[in-house]
């Protein structure tokens, strides 16, 4: 593990955490810090809590022991205000979108829109549309139900909502999980372009080795109920773990290794 | 930066119109501004606009937003059009939004309101015939599948007839006879008021007998149900239909209606003269002593009187309506479940749907019931 450098700003900060449900530990003593304006994705094996992880950051699973730091603040021990405002700036992208199926796109996006600023209608509807458009969504999109959308807009459509605050943070659960790889290789852009346009800090889970690639500026790895390497993904691939080994040179592993090279 | 809310200043002083947008230009900030800007812009069409980005503190893609829309709509970025003394990020943000000002609807068009009052009527009329025709066919389904079961027992799931029989019968036991017991004795109650008038307090057990064997009991057990039950067989099945386990079922060569629908409605048609009959007899006991309590008919005069004057056919006439009660209320539910799509809203609806129509139905078929009886003076 890289050692905790005091020149770069940590916007997220876990410190000893500890979650389980009932008897099952899912992590102990689990460190990971996540610096201002860069992607750090988190891979893992199936069932090593990678998606609880990011629910314990974004305060949907309580650990049982530790400290998760948002932008500084101790998200646990925060008071419902301090709690409020690290909740607005940022953002979540769940798997399946979550979008709620009641309203159309345009509306989804305008819910925090609505509920946290005090805006004009006609300016939350442009903003709506200007998040639906950066998402990479076309106009029409606006007034569909979830139900009418694939997967991919889904997605992106979740993306716009997550966005919709200009977050500064942004969480991603699997985010090209579902979709073709022309597909993914688009979010992958557009994550990209996002985060070095809007300066977002990303925080992903992912399973996609063409992902990390493409997108990650330091790749963590959960195994054994905390993270046994965290920094560049060159890096990270040499650690001496039979896990890392045989994910970054297993086929897959050195297809998409390929792929980066050409 | 002492001022740091978001305003901004109009300056024409070099022959240009200048806009100075000033302070913290972030959204939160911005519902005051809105329509000043608008307003602005709309005043400025067509003329050339330097944008001064250099008092601008902070500032997120709504604030370059709303700064780029303006700038569209004066001049449609014509050549004397620019921003100025931009900071790099704020530059970059400002690049990032121009391609993303176009609006987009936020709710499907709705027309012509009068129009759509007549759409939605003749829909809802075409909806509501091939509704009817596929509760027909499912039903026509279900009564098929049921003969080749019963031609070959083998192919019956037991384990979930049973494990149904359970869920919607036993398990209702409780709730059908406290609300049976409470009505047997307001009808009492109602009777007893009356009939005292006339000096005819013994005739409260002929009102509490035949009104609960041949209609309260069966009756208020089968709305029960149809709420309880009807609603669960089309939530189990529903969201079975939306994480796509129908489909599985149907490659892997089990057939749904053997498997889900049959049993439910197996279940349900066995349990409902059950249940039937034990709510007609709670509803006798409460009637029974509240006629004791109220009206000193004791327990001995009131079974007497009972043997009497009812005969079996009240009783009858009661419990066969049960299995057809049942039948429809099974099948409604499956049928709606069946017919879920996707969203958890369908869900809903469907859930919602599936009560409705098979509370209609029982009272429609009660009520054929009723007919049928009074003419063949049952």
């Amino acid at each position: 593990m890289t050692e905790p450098d005091k020149s770069v700003e940590h916007v997220i900060e876990v410190d000893g955490l500890k979650t389980q449900f009932g008897d099952f530990v899912v992590h102990e003593d689990l460190d990971i810090d996540v610096r201002k304006g860069e992607i750090m994705g988190v891979v893992g094996g199936s069932g090593t809590g990678k998606s609880v992880l990011m629910r314990a950051i974004i305060g949907l699973k309580r650990p049982s022991a530790g400290t998760v730091r948002i932008f500084g603040d101790d998200y646990y021990q925060a008071t419902d205000k301090e709690r409020d405002a690290i909740e607005q700036r940022w953002g979540v992208l769940f798997q399946g979108g979550a979008l709620f199926s009641s309203l159309t796109v345009a509306q989804n996006v305008m819910a925090p829109v609505r509920e946290h600023l005090n805006l004009p209608e006609d300016l939350a509807k442009d903003i709506a549309a200007l998040k639906i458009s950066m998402s990479g969504l076309p106009e029409e999109a606006g007034a569909k139900y979830p139900a009418e959308l694939s997967g991919g807009m889904k997605k992106r459509a979740g993306l716009a909502r997550a966005l919709a605050l200009d977050p500064e943070i942004v969480f991603l659960d699997e985010p090209t999980a579902g979709l073709d790889p022309i597909g993914a290789a688009r979010f992958d852009e557009l994550i990209v372009n996002l985060k070095e346009s809007l300066g977002l800090t990303v925080f992903m889970v992912t399973h996609d080795l063409d992902t990390l690639h493409a997108t990650c500026d330091r790749v963590a790895v959960l195994a054994e109920k905390r993270v046994i390497a965290c920094g560049p993904l060159d890096e990270v691939r040499r650690a001496d773990h039979p896990w890392i080994q045989e994910y970054f040179a297993g086929p897959r592993g050195r297809a998409a290794l390929a792929a980066k090279a050409s | 930066m002492a001022d740091s809310s978001a305003h901004f200043d109009i300056d024409m002083t070099q022959g240009t119109l200048k806009l100075v947008p000033q302070g913290d230009w972030r959204a939160r900030f911005l519902g005051a501004l809105d329509d000043d800007l608008r307003n602005f812009a709309d005043d400025s069409v067509g003329r050339d606009l330097v944008v001064d980005m250099s008092h601008v503190d902070r500032l997120d893609t709504v604030g370059a937003m709303m700064l780029q829309r303006t700038m569209r709509t004066c001049s449609g970025r014509g050549e004397g059009s620019e921003f100025t003394g931009a900071s790099e990020a704020h530059a970059a943000l400002l690049a990032q939004v121009e391609d993303h000002l176009n609006p987009c609807h936020v709710e499907p068009e709705h027309g012509n309101p009068f129009l759509a009052v007549i759409e939605r009527l003749g829909k809802g009329v075409v909806d509501a015939y091939y509704a009817a025709l596929e509760v027909m066919s499912f039903i026509g389904l279900t009564l098929a599948t049921a003969m080749r079961v019963i031609a070959n027992p083998m192919k019956m799931r037991w384990t979930s007839t049973v494990y149904h029989m359970e869920e919607a019968g036993m398990n209702a036991i409780p709730i059908v006879g406290l609300m049976s017991f409470l009505i047997g004795a307001v009808v009492a109650f109602m009777g007893a008021k009356i009939l005292r008038m006339f000096n005819a307090d013994i005739f409260t057990v002929e009102l509490v007998g035949i009104s609960v064997l041949r209609e309260f009991g069966v009756l208020l057990t089968a709305i029960l149900i149809a709420g309880r039950s009807g609603s669960a067989f089309t939530a189990q099945i529903g969201s079975m239909k939306i994480r796509e386990e129908i489909d599985a079922m149907r490659v892997l060569g089990l057939d749904p209606m053997e498997v889900l629908v049959l049993p439910r409605v197996a279940a349900l048609v066995v349990m409902l003269p059950v249940l039937a009959f034990f709510a007609a007899m709670l509803g006798i006991l409460g009637g029974g002593l509240v006629a004791w309590l109220a009206m000193d008919i004791s327990p001995a005069l009131f079974i007497s009187r009972f043997q009497e004057t009812m005969v079996l056919n009240h009783f009858w006439a009661g419990l066969i309506k049960a299995p057809f009660f049942a039948f429809v209320i099974a099948v409604v539910g499956c049928f709606q479940g069946m017919e879920v799509e996707g969203s958890a809203e369908s869900l809903g609806q469907r859930t919602t749907l599936s009560v409705v129509q098979s509370l209609f139905l029982v009272i429609l078929i009660d009520a054929f019931f009723a007919m049928f009886y009074l003419e063949i003076d049952f």
